[in-house]
Parts: C-alpha cells; structure tokens; sequence
C-alpha cells in the first residue's frame, strides 16, 4: 500500500498523529523569503507526506512556523514585540545628522 | 484502564504506523542535530542521567570545531531551514559564547533551540539569545519550590526556572516547553502543579519519569511504582481531554493502550533514524542520552555525513535486541526494543515502559 494510502487509512481511524502527518507534508516549494541553503545537493528533497518531527527526549519543540509567527506577534501588544523591532538601530546615525 | 490492553482500531493503525516508521528508516533524513556544546553544570541534579558536574573534567567543544562540521559535511546535504539544531549539555547557559554560536547557526539558515534550567537566564542573556535567532526553547522544572530545589540541589533553581518561563511565554515568536521529571512524591501534587503551569501561560508541558542513568541510577527513590507511573499517564490522558494545557508523555517507550492518548505521535525511537548528535569529545550518535558505546564515528576523525549513510546499522536495525525480556514479547515489532537510550552497555533493556502498565 502507498504511503500517502496508510496515511489516509490512519486517518480515517481517528489518529492525529496520521492527520497531522498529512497536514504538515510540504506541498509547495519553500517561500522566497525562506533562507536559502548554502550549496546545492537539495535536488533529492523532494515534496512528499513526512513523519512529523517528535519532541526528543532532551530536545525542544519544533519551531513556530514564519506565518504563525508573523500572526500571533500582530496579536502581542506592541511593548511585546522583539527587540529588532523596538531598536531601529541603523536609523540612528541619520537622525544626528 | 488496563494500560496492555490495545483495541482492534489502535492495533490497525500500530501496523500502518510501522509499516511508516520503517519507511522512514530506509530514508533516515536527518531533521535533528544535538549539539553536545558543554559538559559543565551550574547545577548537580539528583536525577541528571548526564552525570553533569560544575567541572565535568572535559573541556566543552571549540566553537569552530562544531561549525566546520556543519560547513564542510552537513550543509552540502541538507536543506538547513528542515534541521533544527539543539544546543545540549550540561547547561548550555554556562557557554558565553552561546549567543555568538546560535548567530553562526541562524547565519547558515538552521532553526536552533536550546533545553536550559534557567538558573542563568536573565533578561539581558534571553534578549542576546533571541537577537541571535533562538527559535525554540525548554526549560525544567520538576514541582513546587521544595521539590523543585529538593531535586536540583539548589535553594534558588525553583525561583530562576520560575522567572525564565515567565520570560519565556511572552514571547510569541518562541516554541516553548516545561519539562518535568516526575517523581513518587510529585504524584499527589500533579493537578495543583498543572494549574500553576495554566496560570502562568504555559502551553506545553511535557512529562517524564526518569530512568536508571547516570547518578538517578543511584537513587532507587527517584523512580516511580507501578501504579504511581499509570497514574501519571492517566493524568496526562486526562488533561489532554481538558485541552487547557498540551500535556504529553516524553518519547521515550511504548505504552500500549496509551499510545496516541498520552502523546501526539505513535512510539518512535528517532535516534539514529531522523536524530544525531555530536557529543562534547566529537563523537557521533543519536539522542545524547545514549551509551557511549553505541557511538558511530567522531568528527575528529570520521566524516560525519559518510557516519550517518553508511554507519548507525544499530540503530536503524533493531533486530539485536529481540533477547532477553523483548525475545518473545508481542509487543516487539511496535516497540523494537523501545528507546536506544534505554540500553545497557551490552545491549541489554533497562527498563520497559510496557510492561509496567
């Protein structure tokens, strides 16, 4: 059987680990804002359903998404937001002169 | 609930979720790379399955050791932005050049978190951490005040670890997580605990019970009983049904009817499969939880790319450890022995989740 079959089948048996399985395979290339990796051996990454990351056993979450991210920093009150964004450091030597 | 038990529907998706997990074998993509930065602890943790001392006698890896690896025998291979690293110890807290090695890792476009108790997390070094890209962090915390420090052997770890997540939650852009090593005698206080977590806008917290490693292989009254250990998976499963707080159980073992109640994934071991590690004296392995013995390779030695297509043959075929208890449990072709982690020198278990419920 497929993997994108079983996939669809453990979904239908009722477990988020499958639905989340399939909610989370990359289904278009990565956004143009995304860091670009450094050399180009990224030809055999292929789009295709992926076992979700799992959190280890001394490991972290997995990161916030960028869109996730954008939306709940837009929720935050601005004394909130980081601090890239209350220090417009680069702005400073303009304003002097 | 009897915690063996697993139903017709559960079994079904058991079998298509193995069928997935060996799939994912044969592919072995790497999306996680511990780093082992530091062996050095500001704390001295009566559970620590590290061993970790405030002088650990080894010297923490150089900085540009690390980076060349990535450089020269990693990054040719990946697609970073798919490789979360992780900076382990230790406490990594104790590097002070922590914010300029998650600069070099954002830098080459990786995601890279960090597992820290907070002792050393002031406003000022969590701001440097985040203008240096940290993207996801945990932070343990093991009960109330008494145990807490009980634990930690610190009178101060209970209130810092405290005033990190506080720091933490607010940050939106931050993945977060507590992490909790439970204990007998944290039981009883598991609901009260929860609600303080709540309060304080905690979203995840992921539970463990702590297995016989390091010094916590001393202390037998670290462990829990049987029935202290289901009642802490019934507590999760129980909060998980609540939704006011992500609980979870760790990654560690196979839990029979509890799996995909206590956790949000079938049991998977990923070491060696998706995971590696570099330890503090270059060696090459899985979780960095995992015996020296099984170790693949050293990068002051080895090539780490060709160690992980060609080597980790023990971690990836686990038909080694169907002896002893798992030589006729029907269980094994779920569970292949459970954690790497969870295996003596010679191979054998330590300890199985399954058989304890």
């Amino acid at each position: 059987m497929k993997r994108k079959w079983k996939l669809a089948v453990a979904a239908l048996l009722g477990f988020s680990t499958a639905c989340s399985t399939v909610r989370q395979a990359p289904k278009q290339p990565a956004s143009k804002d995304q860091t670009k990796p450094r050399t180009a051996d990224t030809t055999a990454i292929k789009a295709r359903p992926v076992l979700p990351r799992i959190v280890l056993m001394y490991g972290v979450r997995p990161p916030v998404s960028d869109s996730v991210r954008i939306r709940r920093m837009e929720r935050q009150l601005p004394d909130s937001l980081p601090p890239v964004a209350e220090e417009p450091r680069e702005e400073d030597p303009a304003v002097k002169k | 609930m009897n915690g063996r038990r697993i139903g017709l529907r559960k079994r079904w998706a058991l079998d298509l979720f193995s069928d997935l997990y060996a799939a994912k074998v044969s592919e072995h993509r790497l999306d996680t790379l511990f780093w082992e930065c530091t062996l050095r602890c500001n704390l001295s943790c009566r559970h620590c399955g590290s061993d970790c001392r405030v002088d650990p006698g080894v010297a923490d890896m150089p900085l540009g050791d690390f980076l060349r690896v990535l450089d020269e025998q990693i990054t040719p291979h990946v697609d970073p932005s798919q490789v979360l690293i992780i900076f382990s110890g230790g406490e990594v807290l104790v590097r002070e050049d922590l914010e300029q090695a998650g600069r070099e890792v954002t830098r080459r476009g990786y995601p890279w978190g960090m597992v820290t108790n907070g002792m050393a997390l002031t406003e000022r070094r969590f701001r440097g951490l985040l203008d240096a890209g940290l993207r996801t962090v945990s932070v343990s915390l093991d009960g109330f005040e008494r145990e807490h420090n009980r634990m930690r052997g610190n009178p101060l770890s209970y209130e810092r670890a405290l005033q990190a997540i506080r720091m933490i939650v607010r940050q939106p852009a931050l993945a977060s997580d507590v992490v909790t090593c439970v204990t007998g005698a944290m039981i009883p206080q598991l609901e009260a605990f929860g609600e303080m977590l709540i309060a304080e806008g905690v979203e995840h917290w992921r539970l463990f019970s702590i297995f016989p490693m390091g010094r916590a292989k001393e202390d037998p009254t670290l462990r829990m009983t049987d029935e202290e250990f289901r009642t802490l998976l019934e507590f999760i499963r129980r909060t998980r049904r609540e939704g006011r707080i992500d609980a979870s159980y760790a990654c560690e073992g196979f839990l029979g009817g509890y799996e995909a109640e206590v956790r949000d994934h079938f049991y998977q071991c990923a070491a060696g499969v998706s995971v590696a590690s570099i330890r503090v004296d270059g060696a090459i392995s899985g979780c960095t939880s995992i015996r020296a013995n099984f170790n693949q390779g050293n990068i002051y030695r080895d090539d780490f790319w060709e160690v992980w297509q060609t080597r980790f043959e023990s971690f990836r075929n686990r038909e080694w450890a169907r002896r002893g208890e798992c030589a006729d449990c029907r269980m094994f072709r779920y569970c292949l022995g459970g954690g790497m982690h969870l295996h003596d020198d010679d191979g054998s278990l330590l300890y199985c989740h399954y058989k304890r419920l």
